[in-house]
């Protein structure tokens, strides 16, 4: 009896023994990753379950264990700025504005280059390679673009142009933009132009006078293309515009919220946003009870024939640090997010059945659950993810089906005139690396005080030539050419 | 018998004194009323009567929908959370900076001007953010809540406060205690508690509100937002049609509203109960130095 109890005892500590060998292999299979990106993304509620929801979905789709860091949309910049120079490195993140902070992160050894990873997946390497063209650092590519290359350009309300007899094409030139919008300046409850306070979205009417407002290779030469006499032009302009009314005279404290919240309901005529904002606004104005049409002004063409949208190219894209153990399934991990549908679809839209589900009319509708924190169902993923998304699986909501025919136009129209765009040459100059963003700022509010009246532009520039030879920015130019 | 006029005779200039002083300090009260009042109507308004640049005094609709929805957005969870933290954050700081400051106000305590100027340098000199993150994470708190209490647990301000209110308390009060045979932990908790009620209600509010109104040391230091605070989600539902890429609902002005009213209203209930003791524990704190 004893013997026999042993034997059985013995049969259940092997079994015991090797289920947890299994487990614990299976565990060890599945690698971790963590993620930090902020609250805006996962499934575009700030619902913590429907956040979890979303997490676990990837981690069944992809294969990869994650642990994800999300903080607030508004303090994102800082907290990825927090982690990085404190050592406490997430595996992956997301780089916003990564025209200009890609190449500083390289610069500082935060990330590392992943052309090797590129080369090896067909979905990442299928990209248009001027994609990757556009932020190189010593001819290396250290990122993976979260959406494809984006633009802005001016929305003007059809209700606003009609009421104030304003007659522009979709590629006006700068005079006409000028003399019709003027007509609405008689109108004291309508602001004509609504700008964000963003001086970097300056770049749009710059681009119709043939600036480039940072230091970018002009003939194969770094040369710096603020201080120029078709700069003070372009600012003249933009000063005339707002001297006479037309600009928002309170810009300068404008979130893009409030600016496209100024449009939506009829209070602004015309502001500036993303190409795939035309379903966004159509749903809004409607909300509002001011339903309009809106009419994309894709460009102005100068005094010279010159112009083009705001073109931000990359604007969002995904790093891996150097920190990563597992670079492998960091990249998996970016890889399946950015080009493969199903994933992209569920950190775009959610889960279906949690953020969203069928009506009556099999029209998917957002959950009231996902809707308290800021959820909307909102086609604007499908024009600016890699993927094709042929196969949803739900069905869109008649007014979001009426908008999209006209959006994709738009979307391919946009394509038509693409303003200039250059990557900051960060990793050439170690004094440039130190003062890019500073002379960014320097830029900025040398525009501003010219535009807001401050300063003149004679004023304003000879302060702005005063910081850059206190910067010795001819020896960054000498450095950028070496 | 002959009444007693006890009427203080109004001349004509102090009947227009009394009048403009009315009327002036009405002006003054309406300067904090109306805001607030605004705050409230906007926040029960529907949204098509707060669209466009309105400035709502009088009430044209009732909803409580905004109201609803942020009850909806796990508005419960984040208040628990933000009251557990600030009450065993508040009791935690009282613990350190009473003892604190009793320890501070002895006149023989060696070295006590040279603890004294060590802790007032923290008052003007910041380590900043970075540093202060790495000491946080070297003690292995990032990701917990003891990271929003153990960090922040004493405030200078209020330190000397204390110790400055402990200081007016007369020698001879404790000098007697000592002759009765009593240790300091007997002194600080049988003489000094009891007659120093008025500063330590006021500067627990002021712990209570500084542990409410923790943002950005939430934010920085917990990466689970399933352990955020109140403050931290209601800015983000304030902010969230901010993001550029997803498109987010739009938030109208009753939506922020309701939820500023959300925010404030358990430091708004709280406040009337102490706000006698505030104003004279501080005043009472601030006499010596």
């Amino acid at each position: 009896m004893r013997k026999k109890i042993f034997v059985f005892l013995l049969v259940a500590f092997i079994l015991m023994f090797a289920l947890l060998i299994v487990t614990s292999a299976r565990k060890a299979k599945t690698p971790t990753i963590s993620v930090c990106v902020s609250d805006s993304w996962w499934g575009s509620s700030r619902d913590p379950d429907l956040q979890a929801a979303v997490i676990r979905e990837m981690e069944k789709k992809i294969g990869i264990k994650i642990k994800a860091i999300i903080p607030p949309n508004s303090q994102y910049k800082q907290k990825v700025g927090l982690l990085l120079n404190s050592g406490d490195k997430p595996d992956v993140f997301r780089a916003f504005q990564a025209m200009n902070f890609v190449p500083s992160y390289a610069a500082q050894g935060h990330i590392i280059p992943l052309d090797d990873y590129i080369k090896k997946s067909p979905l990442a390497s299928a990209v248009d390679p001027k994609v990757y063209d556009y932020i190189k650092i010593g001819g290396k590519t250290y990122f993976i673009p979260f959406n494809k290359p984006t633009t802005k350009f001016l929305w003007l309300r059809k209700d606003k142009a009609d009421k104030f007899g304003v007659k522009l094409s979709s590629t006006p030139t700068t005079e006409e933009f000028y003399r019709e919008m003027k007509k609405m300046t008689s109108d004291k409850n309508t602001i004509p132009f609504c700008f964000p306070k963003f001086i970097d979205n300056f770049q749009f009417f710059y681009n119709s006078f043939g600036v480039y407002a940072n230091i970018y290779p002009k003939a194969g030469k770094y040369v710096d293309g603020f201080n120029t006499p078709e700069a003070k032009e372009a600012l003249l302009y933009i000063k005339k515009l707002y001297d006479e009314g037309i600009w928002d005279k309170v810009f300068i404290t404008n979130e893009n919220n409030k600016m496209r919240e100024n449009l939506f309901k009829g209070i602004a005529a015309c502001d500036i946003d993303y190409y795939n904002r035309y379903s966004y606004y159509i749903d809004n104005s409607s909300k509002a009870n001011a339903e309009t049409d809106f009419l994309p002004l894709y460009k102005l063409v100068g005094p010279r024939g010159e112009g083009g949208n705001l073109n931000e190219a990359i604007q969002d894209a995904w790093v891996i640090t150097n920190t990563c153990k597992n670079p492998d399934a960091a990249f998996k991990f970016i890889e399946q997010e950015t080009f493969n549908p199903q994933i992209r679809q569920v950190t775009a839209i959610g889960v279906k059945g949690l953020h969203y589900a069928p009506d009556d009319k099999g029209y998917a509708q957002p959950r009231d659950v996902a809707k308290a924190t800021g959820y909307s169902m909102n086609p604007q993923f499908l024009f600016a993810s890699f993927p094709d998304f042929s196969d949803k699986g739900f069905k869109w909501d008649p007014k979001i089906l009426k908008s999209l025919p006209r959006q994709i136009q738009i979307a391919k129209e946009t394509l038509n005139h693409v303003g200039p765009c250059y990557a900051a040459p960060a990793g050439r100059s170690d004094k440039y690396d130190q003062v890019v963003l500073s002379l960014k700022q320097k830029r900025e509010e040398t525009a501003s005080k010219i535009v807001l009246g401050s300063a003149s532009v004679e004023q304003a520039f000879s302060d702005y030539a005063n910081y850059w030879k206190s910067i010795d920015g001819d020896k960054i130019l000498v450095e950028l050419n070496r | 018998m002959k009444k007693i006029n006890n009427k203080i005779k109004n001349s004509f200039g102090r009947k227009v004194f009394v009048v403009f002083n009315g009327i002036l300090l009405f002006c003054i009260c309406l300067v904090f009323i109306v805001p607030l009042w605004n705050v409230l109507i906007t926040s029960v308004a529907k949204d098509q009567d707060v669209l466009g640049n309105v400035y709502l005094i009088v009430p044209k609709s009732f909803s409580l929908k905004q109201y609803s929805r942020i009850l909806q957005s796990g508005y419960f969870k984040s208040f628990v959370r933000s009251i557990i933290i600030a009450t065993i954050g508040t009791m935690f700081s009282m613990t350190i900076t009473l003892p604190a400051g009793y320890t501070l106000a002895q006149k023989n305590l060696v070295g006590r001007n040279l603890f004294m100027n060590l802790i007032i340098i923290t008052m003007i000199f910041d380590v900043g953010l970075v540093p202060f993150y790495v000491v946080v994470r070297m003690y292995g708190l990032i990701n917990t809540y003891f990271a929003l209490v153990i960090p922040v647990g004493l405030s200078t301000f209020n330190l000397i406060l204390i110790k400055n209110f402990i200081s007016s308390i007369p020698d001879s009060l404790i000098e007697s205690a000592r002759i009765d045979g009593a240790n300091e932990l007997i002194i600080l908790i049988k003489i000094i508690i009891p007659v120093s009620i008025p500063i330590i209600a006021a500067i627990t509010l002021f712990y209570f509100i500084q542990y409410w109104n923790r943002y950005i040391e939430v934010v920085m230091f917990i990466h689970d937002n399933t352990k955020t605070t109140l403050q931290v989600l209601l800015r983000t539902l304030m902010f969230e049609s901010e993001s550029a890429t997803t498109g987010a609902e739009s938030v109208y002005d009753n939506f922020k509203m309701a939820i500023m009213v959300m925010g404030m209203l358990p430091v708004l209930v709280l406040y009337p109960f102490i706000q006698r003791y505030f104003i004279s524990g501080i005043m009472l704190g601030s006499i010596k130095g």
